[in-house]
């Protein structure tokens, strides 16, 4: 099949561009509609492995350690990031707890072990059967990790309850954080268009 | 960063062009014997022009949402029971009952979230589908622009149904103080979700198409 690699058509309305080389820190729009189109990106792989890593490693302390404590009359509650998931379960809403279970922990484990993957096995010269459909999946799995979300909706939590007990802000709290930070520049520094260009 | 050609805007299509969905590689449109489906010559991935039967899937996508919607807004969302007292709350409730208690920062972020939001959705997903079901020339690039805005705000909907998991996990010391999930948060999750997926079937390139079907004409 005959392609053109050095042309780029706006996924939003379709216009025709040859790409150019941009300054770092640029970003190429769409002429016609505004969408951006691809930015200059340095060292991927190197990039995203490094980030990858810090992401794994905060995601465990973020799953290991306490989220939030709560005090009432000397009753103590500690809740981890999961245990949202599992009352849920036991209160009868399995969509519930699957939705919050898939955009709060699965999406972005999920990113994390393919980031670690992908990276891994390029910066080693390896391309197993199975790297093409992983980076493609990576893709999918973005709009579906929603942590920004959970972390504003435990702030919420956290002023909707202050008035009636003692909340403490455990270490899972700090380290789930830092993941939303790490793990967003891994996925901005995972630049797909390089990634292709080096798997073909 | 230019077109091609300066005076004439070219697109994928009229260069008889696709781009994968996947990967962006732009590969050259052939014909294809029935029952066979071209693949990404670079990422392996199905190749369509445009996304497959974009507008009926969104359709049925926000119809089904709409009907979500009702039951997300009339059904209690969560019960808060305090000293063996239960107060269920339906989303518009405890809006208004964080607006009562002076709350008005966090009333206003749920009432944006979890009200505008969902609304905003549905009823601009719609209305861009009616404009390119009905050939509209009207702004295509405020359309677009209006689009991108849907997609990036609409993640923003499913703070209550954190909100929620949080209390859940954080408040149950039995009679005393406890929180559990409702229907209406069920359903509401629901609309989240399908609205979603109605802003990832959508294809803003049909809003062009109808355009550059014009210009040509």
């Amino acid at each position: 099949m005959v392609t053109s690699p050095d042309l780029i058509a706006c996924l939003d309305c379709d216009l025709l561009h040859r790409s150019v080389v941009l300054p770092s820190g640029g970003v190429a729009r769409c002429q016609r509609c505004g969408a951006p189109l691809y930015r200059p990106s340095k060292d991927v792989l190197e990039r995203s492995l490094a980030l990858a890593c810090a992401s794994a490693i905060l995601f465990l302390v973020a799953n290991a350690f306490p989220f939030l404590d709560f005090e009432v009359g000397g009753q103590v509650q500690t809740c981890h990031l999961l245990t949202g998931v599992t009352t849920l379960m036991e209160q009868g809403f399995p969509f519930l707890a699957f939705t919050v279970l898939l955009t709060s922990l699965l999406a972005p484990a999920a990113m994390i072990t393919s980031l670690l993957l992908v990276s891994g096995l390029l910066l080693t010269h390896r391309r197993p059967s199975f790297l093409k459909p992983l980076v493609r999946f990576l893709d999918r799995l973005k709009p579906w990790s929603m942590m920004e979300v959970y972390l504003l909706g435990a702030i919420v939590s956290v002023v909707k309850l202050m008035s009636m007990a003692d909340i403490r802000v455990g270490l899972g709290s700090w380290a789930f954080v830092g993941l939303i930070l790490t793990l967003t520049a891994a996925v901005a520094a995972f630049d797909p268009a390089a990634v292709w260009d080096e798997l073909s | 960063m230019t077109p091609p050609d300066k005076s004439v805007a070219l697109t994928a299509t009229d260069a008889g062009l696709v781009t994968c969905h996947d990967c962006r590689l732009t590969a050259r449109r052939r014909t294809i014997p029935r029952g066979y489906a071209a693949h990404c010559p670079r990422c392996d991935a199905l190749l369509h022009a445009r996304r497959t039967n974009s507008l009926s899937r969104t359709w049925a996508l926000l119809i089904a949402a709409a009907i979500c919607y009702v039951p997300a807004n009339t059904l209690p969302v969560s019960t808060f029971t305090w000293l063996g007292r239960g107060n269920p709350d339906t989303i518009i409730s405890s809006v208004k009952a964080l607006f009562a208690d002076g709350d008005a920062p966090i009333a206003l972020l749920l009432f944006f979230a979890s009200i505008c939001v969902p609304v905003m959705k549905l009823v601009l997903l719609s209305w861009l589908a009616a404009t390119v079901h009905f050939r509209s020339l009207w702004r295509p690039r405020d359309r677009t622009v209006i689009f991108r805005l849907v997609e990036v705000i609409g993640r923003w909907s499913m703070l209550d149904v954190f909100v929620i998991s949080i209390l859940v996990a954080l408040v149950k010391l039995g009679a005393m103080a406890k929180v559990e999930a409702g229907p209406g948060a069920v359903a509401f999750c629901a609309v989240v979700v399908l609205t979603m997926f109605a802003a990832r079937t959508f294809d803003p390139r049909l809003i062009w198409d109808v355009v550059d079907q014009e210009n040509s004409a």
